[in-house]
Formats: structure tokens, C-alpha cells, sequence
């Protein structure tokens, strides 16, 4: 008997076991996500806004409400910076302060705020509560009052934090990053949990992907859906990974932070923690898992996620940035699992079990997908275009995410009130299929490069990676 | 391929799931419109079945126009509703109660202030000011040190925003509670209460055993803006703590040029930390000294 048929049989029946895993593996994965779009349901509908509410209308401009710190950080062009601060200097709350970190160069663009917003040099009135790097200079405006920033030089995003955290007066902290567009209720919407008493320890605040407003003021975010195909794609994506999906996991006791998420603390708890922790890939995220860690017992443990439409922000411009940007957010991700790998009990207060489960689904999705799309090939060469795994992994990879994404633009249609016309969600429909077609692909490229960089080069990249933050991925040059 | 099948039987299961659930979001979206509109079928319903729904917005239309009924005597049906677990039938409660406030409501109300969401108290806070000659008398019967710390506390915040002289001359006579947490609200009270009893209280409250105490006193002085505190606040510029030390400079800052004399000489003091407060604050421009003195 000739090996070759044997050999054959074996291939061919190899390669339907690894079809098997691969449909099996993505419908499960598809269906996780869908489980958690539906445990956002109940979210939705227990919302109530308290802007809309006739009889707490005067309560929301009444000077009685906490007073909020919104602390900015990150970088970003002279023109978009002074744009921003104006729209969180005009905010609709009866009392809040914006503390800015100017971090970078001495001669970076100081002299423009200075100008802008006449801003004068003050003495450091200030208690330093945790201890931080070096301060150039504090300065407030004789323009507006709730106005205070601070010049330092660059020693990483954590550093910032904590020294606007010792600047700020307020007992609720809002953090951002300067490329965020806030909404003018945004803070009002943001404190509803501790407005209504629910027992939250921090709350996290979606950003959604807006689109400028012309080319001659790019700095203008306006809260809509994009017109161009990537910007599009990029808020379909936000809508339904980082919104409707994240709001599901409220049910299981919220999800950490992801770059780009606006954050609303307690200061005191802050200081009980010493502040944000130097030397981490994203501070925001280890603060809120030593949050957790430390509330752990206590009634007001809750870091949930607002569906409300609080913020916005201009999706990078290039494919290469936002390849770029997920692949970072990938090699965190495989960070943190490798720690908990390394030493379970040592992240058991920070890292759970259930969440090292998710990030090792997450980590091995995008090698799964590389393997769906080789086994698609071959049987494409193999059967051509009527083999049974052709049909089955597109209904289980491109076609369900298609459906999850529907699902989100549905949501976003009946809970946020941002899609103005039938247009915006034909648009987003469509933006939703065009996902599918080379961006999700261009992402798991790098998400896979992000996973061979991470097992080569873990160590080297730590090092330079935890150095600080870059430029915001989201900024757009000055016009 | 029977794995695969049950992989398949579950996803068609959450699109099911998901179906159902978003038109049942739909559909309760649509009652709760038609409810706020006061039309549509629900509109109908008995109040006693809206009050006693499992669906909050339900509730907060009965509470809506429990006001009639209430007049008509069904305290319970609006007690219950005042108590209920979500605070928007909490909130359509306390609107509807204007026209039915008496001493026995407000007494009510009162002690059952802390236990409200923030944002409750305060609509509770501004329900209780348009009753004021009622809350007054009743708060007056209150405002004693045997009261519970908790009460006490929202109590004194509520006094604060009605901003009555003899309800604040009561609250300042709370300012030896052994709670410190209610000493710092007569403090904090007090600076609405520009009286020379006032100013005495604070300037014991300069010298409590707890700094936070000491910090707030020296921000209602300095808010009073009379030069007589300006050597208390001078020494308080020695305190151990700096938040202190911060609020009396400030405090200094807005007493004119006596207090502004004191800053500068303070910025001689042998005191190394009295003098680094004194010259911090003497270099804040008047806007700054208003900004964080608020603050």
C-alpha cells in the first residue's frame, strides 16, 4: 500500500480538525462578545439622566454639587491644546477647576498658554501628597479662574498624573487626555453614579470617534459620525469593543481602562494609594486594578462603565498609527499575562483569574486568525470556493463581527442619541462590513508581529516602553 | 463536528437572547416616553398599579401625581414612594410634595436626609428652604448634641444653605461636639454667620486637636474678613500641619492690609515653615487668593 493516500488522508484530516478548532474557537469568541452585548442590555435601560429630568434641573447648576479637578495630560499641538482648554474652561457644571500638565521642553509651546490665557507665574501653594519629578513652573490665568497649569519636563504620563493630582483641590478627579473632546454635560453625566449614591468606587467615561470639523481648524472635534472610510471603521470598532462591550462587563465588575478613556476618581482614594505608580505601561489601568485590589471587602468597589455620550476624539489619520496603537495595546496585554504566569499569587490582588483567561483568549485570537486565513488558502487551492470551511469560517470570523458590530450601531441608535439621521447609521452599516475588508486584517498583522516582538524582545521592549508615554497617537498636527 | 454544532446551537442562542433583549429595550423605551408624555395605554392604569410596578419609570409617574391623591390623605402611597429604592421615583416624589408640606412631613424628611443620594438631598435641601418658617421650627427642635452624628451632619449642611441667622446661632452652639466631623461642619457653617459669636467659636476652633478642624475655621475667618483674627491667624501660620498653615495664610491674604502686614512680617519668622507659607502666599495675585480660598 502506497504512504501518499495515507499521508493524504492524515493532511486532509488534520487540517478539518484545525478548521474545527479554528470555526469553533471564533464562534465561541463571537459569542462571548455577543453574551456581553447582552448583559449591556439592562445597563441601558437602567440609565437615567439626570440632565433630562425636570425636577433636578435646578439641583445640576446648583453651587452644592462636588466640585470636580479635570486634570489634562498627554500632548498635542499648540492650536489643539488651546482648543480643548477653552471647551473644558466652558463646561456646564457650577464648579470646576482644569488643571493642565504642560510636559515636554522648556521651549515647548508655554509661551502661547502664557499668551492665550495671560497666564502669570504663581508660588507653589501646593501640598505635594505623593511625590513626583521636578516642576518648572506653576502658573494660573488672570483670564479664568478655574484655569491652573503646570510646566515640567518630561519624565513619563504617571509623573504627570500625580503632579496635577497634588495641584488639584477638588474631591473628585476627572482624568484626560488632551486629545479628548469633552461634552458639555460631561461632567454632570460622570458624577450621576456619585450624584446618586450608587457604590462606585471610580467611573469610566467612553470616548467615541468624532471627525474635524474642516481642514482649516482641525483642532475642532465635532461629535458625529466620520465621513472617511478609516476614521468610520475606527468608530464602528469603538462603538462595539470599547463601548457596548465594555459595558457589559459591568455586570462582572467593569472592565480596566484602555488608552483614550476618561476617568473620574475620588482624590482621597487616590492619595490612600499614593498616587498613580511610575514605571508601568498605563498608570490609569494599574491604578484602577490596586483600586480594586485595596476596596476589596468594602461596599464601593464597582469601576463602572457610562454608556452616556461623554467624549470624543479624532481617530488617527493612518493605518500605520493605528496598527501601531493596537499593537501596543497587544504587547500590554501579553505583559500582563506573563506577569500573571510568572507569579499567580503575587498578581492575584491585581489580576484574577478569570481576567488572565481574557487576555489569554485575546492574546491567542490573533494567531488563531492567521491560522483560519492559511487553512482558508488551502482550501481554497484544495476544494476551491465550494469547501465547506470556506463558507463557515467567513460566517464565524468577518460575517459574525459584522453582526456583532450591527448590534453595537443598534445600541448606539437607541440608548445615545448621536446618530441624528438614517444616514449616520446606514453609514455606520456600512462602515461595519468595510471593517472586515483589510483593516481587520492590517490589525491581527500586527497584533501578531506585536506577540513575536513581545516573545523575542519582552525584556528590551520593557525597558524602553516603560520609560514613559509618547505623543498621543490621536493628535493632529496644528494647521 | 458535534462540537461545532453546539458552538453553533450557542451563538444562535445570544443572537436570540439579544434579539428579544434589544425589543424588549425598544418597547419599555417606548412606555417610558409615552409615560413622561402622559398619554398612551399606561396612562390609564390605576395609580396603586404603578406605584407597586417593577419598573422604576412606572413608579415615577405614580409619584408624579401622588400629589393629588396625597392631598386627598394617602400619606403611605407617598412615603413609600419618597422611600422607594430608585431615586428618580425618589426625586418625582419630592416634586410632588410642595403643596402638602407641614410640620409632620418636614420632620420627616429631615430625618431621613443622610440616608438620600447626594442629588436627592439637595432637591430635599431646596423643598425644605420654600417651607422655611416650618423647617426652621423643627430643625430648631433637632439641632441638639444628643442628636445621631449622621443626621447632625446633614443637618448642618442643610443650615448652611438656608443660611437663617437663629438656625446658625443654634449651630454654632454645636461647635464643642466631640465629633470632629460635626465640629468641621459648624465651622464651615459658621462662615455664613458673620456675628461676634460666630467669630469666637472659629477662633476656639483655631486651636481644636484636629488639623481639619483648625483649616476650615481659618477659611470661615478669613471669608468673615475681620482684622481682629489676624493674630490668631498670624500664630496659626506656625501649625504643624500644612494645610493649616495654607488656610491661615490665605485667610491673612483677604483681611486688607492688616492681614497682608501680618503675612509680610511672617515672612521674617524664625518659624522656617511659617516663613516659606508666608512668602508663598504673599506672592499670589489677589484672583489667585479668591480662587483658592473658595476652593
Amino acid at each position: 500500500m502506497s504512504a501518499a493516500p495515507i499521508l493524504s488522508a492524515m493532511a486532509g484530516g488534520a487540517l478539518g480538525i484545525a478548521g474545527v478548532v479554528v470555526v469553533s474557537f471564533f464562534l465561541l469568541f463571537h459569542t462571548a462578545m455577543a453574551t456581553l452585548l447582552v448583559s449591556a442590555l439592562p445597563e441601558l435601560w437602567r440609565q437615567w439622566d439626570l440632565t433630562d429630568d425636570e425636577a433636578l434641573a435646578p439641583i445640576m447648576r446648583s453651587e452644592a454639587l462636588p466640585t470636580v479637578s479635570v486634570v489634562v495630560t498627554g500632548r498635542a499641538g499648540r492650536l489643539w491644546t488651546t482648543a480643548t482648554l477653552r471647551t473644558l474652561l466652558a463646561l456646564r457644571y457650577p464648579r470646576h477647576e482644569v488643571v493642565l500638565v504642560h510636559d515636554g521642553e522648556a521651549s515647548g509651546f508655554l509661551r502661547t498658554l502664557i499668551e492665550h490665557f495671560d497666564l502669570y507665574q504663581v508660588p507653589p501653594a501646593i501640598l505635594v501628597s505623593v511625590p513626583t519629578g521636578p516642576v518648572r513652573g506653576y502658573y494660573r490665568s488672570r483670564r479664568h479662574g478655574k484655569l491652573f497649569v503646570i510646566d515640567k519636563p518630561h519624565t513619563g504620563h504617571a509623573d504627570d498624573l500625580n503632579a496635577a493630582l497634588n495641584a488639584s483641590r477638588f474631591p473628585y478627579v476627572l482624568t484626560m487626555d488632551v486629545s479628548t473632546h469633552l461634552e458639555p454635560q460631561a461632567l454632570t453625566r460622570l458624577m450621576r453614579p456619585f450624584l446618586l449614591g450608587e457604590p462606585v468606587a471610580s467611573v469610566a467615561g467612553t470616548t467615541r470617534v468624532g471627525h474635524g470639523a474642516h481642514a482649516t481648524a482641525p483642532q475642532e472635534v465635532v461629535a458625529g459620525v466620520p465621513m472617511r472610510l478609516l476614521d468610520g471603521v475606527q468608530a464602528v470598532e469603538q462603538l462595539r469593543d470599547r463601548i457596548y462591550v465594555r459595558l457589559g462587563w459591568n455586570r462582572f465588575g467593569g472592565r480596566l481602562p484602555d488608552g483614550g478613556t476618561v476617568m473620574l476618581h475620588r482624590r482621597e482614594q487616590l492619595l490612600e494609594l499614593d498616587g498613580y505608580r511610575t514605571g508601568v505601561a498605563d498608570p490609569e489601568r494599574d491604578l484602577v486594578r490596586r483600586l480594586r485590589a485595596a476596596l476589596r471587602g468594602r461596599l464601593a468597589t464597582a469601576v463602572p462603565t457610562l454608556p452616556d455620550a461623554v467624549a470624543w476624539r479624532l481617530a488617527p489619520e493612518r493605518l500605520r498609527l493605528v496598527a501601531e496603537h493596537r499593537a501596543m495595546g497587544h504587547r500590554h496585554r501579553i505583559e500582563e499575562l506573563l506577569a500573571w504566569r510568572a507569579a499567580p499569587d503575587a498578581s492575584a490582588a491585581t489580576t484574577g483569574k478569570r481576567a488572565a483567561l481574557v487576555l489569554a483568549v485575546l492574546t491567542l485570537a490573533p494567531v488563531m486568525e492567521l491560522l483560519g486565513y492559511l487553512l482558508l488558502v488551502v482550501a481554497l487551492l484544495r476544494d476551491g470556493p465550494a469547501a465547506p470551511f470556506v463558507a463557515l469560517f467567513l460566517l464565524a470570523v468577518p460575517g459574525y463581527a459584522v453582526l456583532l458590530s450591527l448590534w453595537a450601531v443598534a445600541f448606539e441608535w437607541a440608548s445615545a442619541g448621536t446618530l441624528r439621521s438614517w444616514r449616520d447609521v446606514a453609514r455606520l452599516c456600512v462602515f461595519a462590513v468595510a471593517e472586515q475588508l483589510g483593516y481587520r486584517q492590517r490589525i491581527m498583522w500586527a497584533r501578531l508581529r506585536a506577540t513575536g516582538a513581545a516573545g523575542v524582545y519582552l525584556s528590551g521592549w520593557r525597558r524602553a516602553t516603560r520609560a514613559g508615554h509618547g505623543p498621543s497617537l490621536t493628535c493632529r498636527p496644528d494647521a | 463536528m458535534t462540537l461545532l454544532a453546539l458552538v453553533v446551537l450557542l451563538t444562535a442562542g445570544a443572537q436570540v437572547a439579544l434579539l428579544l433583549g434589544f425589543a424588549t429595550l425598544l418597547l419599555l423605551r417606548r412606555e417610558r416616553s409615552a409615560i413622561g408624555a402622559r398619554g398612551g395605554e399606561p396612562g390609564r392604569r390605576p395609580l396603586d398599579d404603578l406605584a407597586a410596578s417593577r419598573h422604576w419609570w412606572r413608579r415615577a409617574e405614580a409619584a408624579r401625581r401622588s400629589g393629588d391623591v396625597a392631598r386627598l390623605g394617602d400619606r403611605e402611597l407617598l412615603n413609600r414612594l419618597l422611600d422607594d429604592p430608585h431615586p428618580a421615583v425618589q426625586s418625582a416624589a419630592t416634586a410632588s410634595l410642595a403643596p402638602l408640606v407641614d410640620a409632620r412631613l418636614v420632620g420627616r424628611l429631615l430625618d431621613r436626609l443622610p440616608e438620600r443620594p447626594m442629588a436627592i438631598r439637595l432637591q430635599q435641601f431646596g423643598l425644605l428652604r420654600d417651607a422655611l418658617p416650618l423647617t426652621a421650627a423643627t430643625l430648631m427642635e433637632r439641632l441638639t448634641l444628643d442628636a445621631p452624628p449622621r443626621r447632625l451632619k446633614s443637618w448642618i449642611a442643610l443650615v448652611e444653605t438656608l443660611g437663617s441667622p437663629e438656625l446658625l446661632a443654634r449651630v454654632a452652639a454645636l461647635h464643642s461636639h466631640p465629633e470632629p466631623l460635626i465640629r468641621l461642619s459648624v465651622a464651615r457653617a459658621l462662615r455664613h454667620y458673620r456675628h461676634p459669636e460666630a467669630e469666637e467659636m472659629l477662633l476656639i476652633a483655631l486651636h481644636d486637636h484636629d488639623w481639619r478642624v483648625r483649616a476650615v475655621a481659618a477659611r470661615s475667618l478669613g471669608r468673615h474678613g475681620n482684622v481682629s483674627a489676624v493674630p490668631r491667624l498670624a500664630a496659626g501660620l506656625r501649625d504643624v500641619r500644612w494645610w493649616v498653615r495654607f488656610r491661615c495664610g490665605l485667610a491673612l491674604a483677604q483681611l486688607g492690609a492688616a492681614g497682608r502686614g501680618a503675612l509680610d512680617d511672617a515672612r521674617r519668622d524664625v518659624d522656617r515653615y511659617a516663613g516659606e507659607m508666608a512668602t508663598m502666599i504673599a506672592g499670589l495675585s489677589p484672583d489667585s487668593v479668591i480662587e483658592l480660598s473658595e476652593g
